[in-house]
């Protein structure tokens, strides 16, 4: 699974397509993709997976990625506002990050409830 | 009104009219007392410094007869007051003319610096106007006279500098070029009037003769020195040649700024990182203040800007001692401060060291952010301005020292306008470019309910990048909600800082938080390694450092210090939060932990790292990180005492080459908290450092009893290696006593054992110590035997500190076999490497070996002046055991020109250092040449104290250049009792010594022979 893939599936799973959730859901729990987990995730309201998660995230990015999820499935609007925007000024490509922060501007828009 | 004119002869005036002060003694008692006019003297002081010679009894009435004469002189019984235990000349400093130029001297350099050129002009011209001849001409040739006597040669320098540089900017330099020649030909060596000549000739339309000025400078001092120009000088002949337009006149009102105006010395103020937005009005109060007050604490909450406005007000000052900033905030207790103001100034000595700095050259020191430890700065502030009162303190602390003459200046919060200012500027910065909508209404309400603390509102401007003014101020006034507590005492200010800090780490991602976190576990900051060493045990990954640092500097939580490598730093307040929330979190034994380890594992790399070629990397970080290394001990102290000893023994050689007063405390004190934990090796160890360290800075008593101790663990566990360390450490000790020949039997014992073992760098040492003592000794066939082995030794080790002391001792082997010019050539060239790698230590040692060398070479006055220079050198890192050898040399070759009251200042400053050291090397030297000067005052015991110091030598063999200054002065007094015979047979004695002695002193020392020669 290629990066390319998972970023794919991302931007066809925020489209609504449920193959592409399915999709991620398996290999968030094969693969361990950081990203493909976080999704997951987020789709199935899973804050405890995302703490495992985050001890796999490596990449700077990456664990802000999960850490705005974690403040995201946590209610904290503010928190996730803030630190949305400090993400995207570095990585203005970040699709969960940018969905997150669309859904946090609508409360009862959650993510893992489209 | 008491008029007290010592400066020259001595003069006193009530209301005007002149008062008949009898001579002699009472004179000098007035000297005395008036240079501490105001404070009283001990009367055991007064009598150890006027009467040393007399009997106790005869002294105590002496000194009460003088002391009922001078009030009488006087005519007013209150101004010379008896307290219980001395006296005091109860006048103002202002009356006493030795003690207003000194105040003056430091008025007019803080008058130039801001700007004030013509208040600079006016005062340095009055200051000046009141010398006369000879300083302190009334105040007889005791040595207490001497430190008074070089404070004020150094003010009148740093006047003349102050007038020249004042007229300079203030008109045609053509006025200046006469009086600026006069000025260098009686003061060859002093650099910066140089460097004005050579300015002032410039902008006179000189431009050759301005370069010809130049070499003229550069030849005295490669030619008599031995030292090219300082950079200054060489900068300045570069900006001539590239017709610099810097070097344009400037205009008078501006402030200093011009390098080639800069002081001898220039201080550690670190570089303007940012501007400093309003405050003009406060930097030039607290100038103003210290111009005429020695103490003055800048008051304020956290976050207010005490500091950058102390930083401010220090770069606008000059002072001869130059401007240091002493960062108070890792220091604990009072022995921290003193050591963070030792450590921040270079002085390789301890307090007294300190003193005798800050005295010779008035300094301004800035002690940030004393508030926790302020019973320690007010009682160390008291003692340094009674020491140096022409020095200033300015002190940072959120509460007043409470001292008498203490000026305060309470700094308030920015006004609004300077407030918003300062927001645009920080957020306009942040956003680079990035368009900023202007919303003036929210922005000055932002900074009112920030209450114009700039810490807060650079720490909401630095969120801008990302959020609008309006969010920023809504976010925050959710934080002032939460943070009201009813019942809380604490100011309001004090709350909207912990609300904008608590604001500002709430939007930080866990990582920088943790970064934060980190940051917090160190003292005074933290190079990068160190940071990323912590946040890896806090789980944040090593690449991710440099981007977790990077956030925090752009969200204004962290500081970088320009420094090569960066170092990261977290302002107070923001430490305290952090320490915090680390503490909450229960993560902070672990992180300590891995600062500990950090700390542990550079300590272990550190002794190998300095003997080799990295050397400058392994002591720049033991010099950078002294505070966190002290923090590390003190927690290893009560938690893991056997690392904190791993971490004393690791860093103690690098402590030793840095020239550390603080050194043997640190090991001794690891080495008592280690107890029982601690193996017989690390005991071993840790006692040998301590022992180097303790006999570098002069303390040959512990030095001894802790190497006992050593030589006889290494007996116990029956180590060669061990054994043969302990015997060369001995050896550098007894060297440091002058039992050269004991010196070298240890080093033929350890050079035994290195034979055997393969242990590069000590067998290197040892050799070289071995030349030391053997040339020491003046025994040729030795030193020669020893140079060939040290030569072969040295070919193995890297070790540059090990280098240039060989090079070193190549002067000095030539200077044995009497081969002057290349002993020249030798020690200029291991002095000139030492002052280029900073061996300050080495260098002093160095300086006044060049000095005998020049003497040798015949060159006696060139000799005197770079002796008086090695004293400087050694007074300034505070090492008063270098500074008494050279003196003794400096004695020497002082009775050699005909300077006999120089000479006996010298030797006389010299004996009182070995008697309070319990010797010192020469101190048999320099007892002999005091006794025979007062054999040839004809003082009563001089023939007897020679006999006994002629026994004693005789009795060695060792120092031969003593026995033939004895026998000369011993010929001399009995040519004076009529005895022909017996001159001549000590006479006879004394040329046939001086064969073993031609390599140490030449026949123009022997001023006794030639007394009886000339007549």
């Amino acid at each position: 699974m290629s990066s390319d893939d998972v970023d794919e599936a991302i931007r066809r799973a925020i489209g609504g397509d449920a193959g592409a959730r399915a999709w991620l859901t398996a290999r968030a729990d094969t693969d361990g993709h950081p990203l493909a987990q976080v999704m997951a995730c987020l789709l199935g309201g899973d804050a405890a997976g995302l703490v495992a998660a985050r001890d796999r995230a490596a990449s700077r990015r990456d664990r802000q990625v999960v850490e705005i999820a974690l403040a995201h499935l946590s209610g904290d609007r503010d928190r996730v506002d803030a630190l949305a925007r400090d993400h995207l000024v570095d990585h203005p490509d970040s699709l969960i990050v940018a969905w997150i922060a669309a859904g946090a501007a609508h409360p009862d828009a959650r993510p893992g409830c489209h | 009104m008491l008029e007290i004119s010592v400066l020259g002869p001595v003069e006193v005036r009530r209301d005007g009219r002149a008062l008949a002060i009898p001579g002699g003694r009472t004179t000098e008692l007035l000297v005395r007392l008036a240079l501490d006019a105001g404070t009283s003297v001990r009367a055991d002081r007064l009598v150890d410094e006027l009467w040393g010679d007399a009997s106790v009894s005869t002294r105590r009435n002496t000194l009460q007869s003088k002391v009922a004469r001078l009030r009488k002189a006087l005519g007013e019984p209150a101004a010379l007051v008896g307290t219980d235990d001395g006296y005091t000349l109860a006048v103002d400093r202002a009356a006493v003319d030795a003690l207003a130029v000194l105040d003056e001297a430091v008025a007019a350099a803080v008058l130039l610096s801001a700007g004030e050129i013509d208040r600079a002009v006016a005062t340095s011209a009055a200051a000046l106007a009141r010398f006369r001849g000879e300083h302190l001409a009334s105040a007889g040739g005791g040595d207490w006279v001497e430190p008074h006597r070089a404070a004020l040669d150094a003010a009148h320098a740093s006047l003349l500098e102050i007038s020249f540089e004042a007229r300079l900017r203030k008109g045609d330099p053509r006025d200046v070029v006469g009086g600026l020649e006069t000025a260098v030909a009686a003061h060859p060596f002093h650099e910066r009037l140089w460097c004005l000549l050579v300015t002032a000739l410039y902008r006179s339309g000189r431009q050759a003769d301005a370069l010809a000025a130049y070499q003229r400078a550069r030849a005295r001092l490669v030619d008599e020195l031995g030292l090219e120009p300082g950079s200054e000088l060489r900068d300045l002949e570069r900006q001539i040649l590239l017709q610099d337009p810097e070097l344009a006149p400037m205009p008078a009102g501006a402030p200093s700024t011009n390098p080639l105006v800069a002081p001898t010395v220039h201080g550690n103020l670190p570089a303007l990182a940012t501007r400093l937005v309003g405050r003009d009005a406060e930097r030039a109060a607290v100038v103003e203040l210290l111009t005429h007050r020695p103490l003055v604490t800048i008051v304020g909450p956290g976050g207010i800007g005490k500091t950058a406005l102390a930083l401010a007000v220090g770069r606008a000052l000059d002072a001869p001692g130059g401007v240091w900033l002493v960062r108070l905030e890792a220091s604990s207790n009072e022995r921290e401060v003193i050591d963070a103001v030792i450590a921040a100034l270079g002085v390789a000595g301890d307090e007294r060291a300190l003193q005798g700095r800050l005295r010779a050259r008035p300094t301004v020191v800035i002690l940030d952010n004393g508030e926790h430890v302020l019973d320690a700065v007010a009682d160390l502030t008291v003692r340094l301005l009674d020491a140096a009162p022409s020095s200033r303190l300015l002190c940072t602390s959120q509460a007043p020292l409470g001292l008498d003459g203490e000026a305060l200046f309470e700094l308030a919060p920015l006004a609004l306008a300077d407030a918003v200012a300062l927001f645009d500027e920080r957020a306009r910065a942040h956003r680079r470019g990035r368009e900023h909508a202007a919303d003036d209404g929210a922005v000055h309400d932002l900074c009112r309910a920030l209450d114009g603390l700039p810490l807060a509102i650079e720490l909401a401007a630095a969120r801008t990048r990302t959020l609008s003014v309006s969010d920023i101020a809504r976010r925050l006034d959710d934080r002032f909600h939460l943070l009201v507590d009813p019942s809380s005492r604490k100011p309001a200010r004090q709350r909207a800082l912990g609300a904008a800090i608590a604001w500002s780490y709430e939007l930080l991602f866990a990582d920088d938080q943790r970064g934060l976190w980190a940051l917090a576990t160190f003292t005074g900051g933290a190079p990068l390694a160190a940071v990323e060493h912590v946040l890896r045990s806090l789980d944040v990954p090593p690449d991710a450092t440099l981007d977790v640092l990077d956030r925090l500097v752009t969200r204004s939580l962290v500081i970088v210090d320009d420094t090569t490598p960066p170092r990261y730093r977290l302002l107070e307040s923001i430490r305290a939060y952090a320490l915090e929330a680390m503490d909450r979190a229960g993560l902070a034994p672990l992180a300590l932990r891995a600062r500990t380890r950090w700390f542990a594992d550079a300590a272990a790399r550190s002794t190998s790292g300095v003997r080799s070629r990295d050397q400058a990397t392994h002591l720049q970080l033991a010099r950078d990180e002294r505070a966190n290394i002290d923090a590390v001990l003190a927690w290893c102290a009560t938690h893991d005492p056997a690392t904190g000893l791993a971490v004393a023994i690791g860093f103690g050689w690098a402590w030793v080459v840095i020239g550390d007063s603080q050194g043997a405390r640190r090991v001794l004190a690891a080495l008592e908290a280690a107890g029982g934990a601690a193996t017989d090796r690390d005991r071993n160890a840790a006692l040998l450092l301590a022992s180097w360290l303790e006999a570098s800075i002069g303390d040959l008593d512990p030095a001894r009893r802790h190497l006992a101790w050593a030589a006889a663990l290494a007996e116990a566990v029956d180590d060669p290696a061990q054994r043969a360390r302990c015997w060369y450490h001995l050896a550098y000790v007894v060297s440091h006593q002058g039992d050269f020949r004991y010196a070298l039997e240890l080093t033929d014992r350890s050079r035994a054992v290195y034979a055997a073992i393969d242990l590069p760098w000590d067998r290197a040492a040892n050799a070289l110590f071995a030349l030391r003592a053997a040339v020491s000794a003046g025994d040729e066939a030795r030193s020669i035997d020893c140079a060939a082995h040290a030569e072969e030794a040295l070919a193995a080790v890297d070790d540059p500190w090990l280098h240039v002391r060989h090079e070193a001792m190549r002067g000095e082997l030539a200077r044995l076999q009497h081969r002057f010019g290349d002993a020249v050539e030798h020690l200029a060239r291991a002095a000139d490497t030492s002052a280029r790698v900073g061996y300050r230590q080495s260098e002093a040692y160095q300086v006044a070996s060049l000095g005998r060398a020049l003497c040798q070479l015949g060159d006696y006055d060139r000799g005197s002046t770079t002796l008086a220079s090695a004293i400087d050198k050694a007074e300034a890192i505070g090492d008063p055991r270098m500074a008494a050898l050279a003196r003794v040399h400096l004695g020497r070759v002082r009775r050699a020109l005909g300077d006999l009251t120089g000479a006996r200042a010298a030797l006389e400053a010299a004996a009182a250092w070995h008697v309070e050291a319990g010797g010192g090397e020469q101190a048999l030297l320099g007892e002999c040449l005091l006794a025979a000067l007062d054999a040839s005052d004809g003082v009563a015991g001089a023939g007897d104290r020679l006999t006994a110091l002629l026994d004693e030598s005789r009795a060695t063999g060792a120092h031969p250049h003593v026995e033939v200054f004895a026998l000369d002065a011993l010929a001399q007094l009995a040519e004076a009792s009529g005895d022909g015979d017996r001159r001549q047979e000590l006479s006879d004695e004394a040329d046939r010594r001086m064969e073993a002695a031609a390599h140490f002193i030449s026949e123009r020392d022997r001023t006794d022979a030639h007394r009886h020669l000339d007549r």
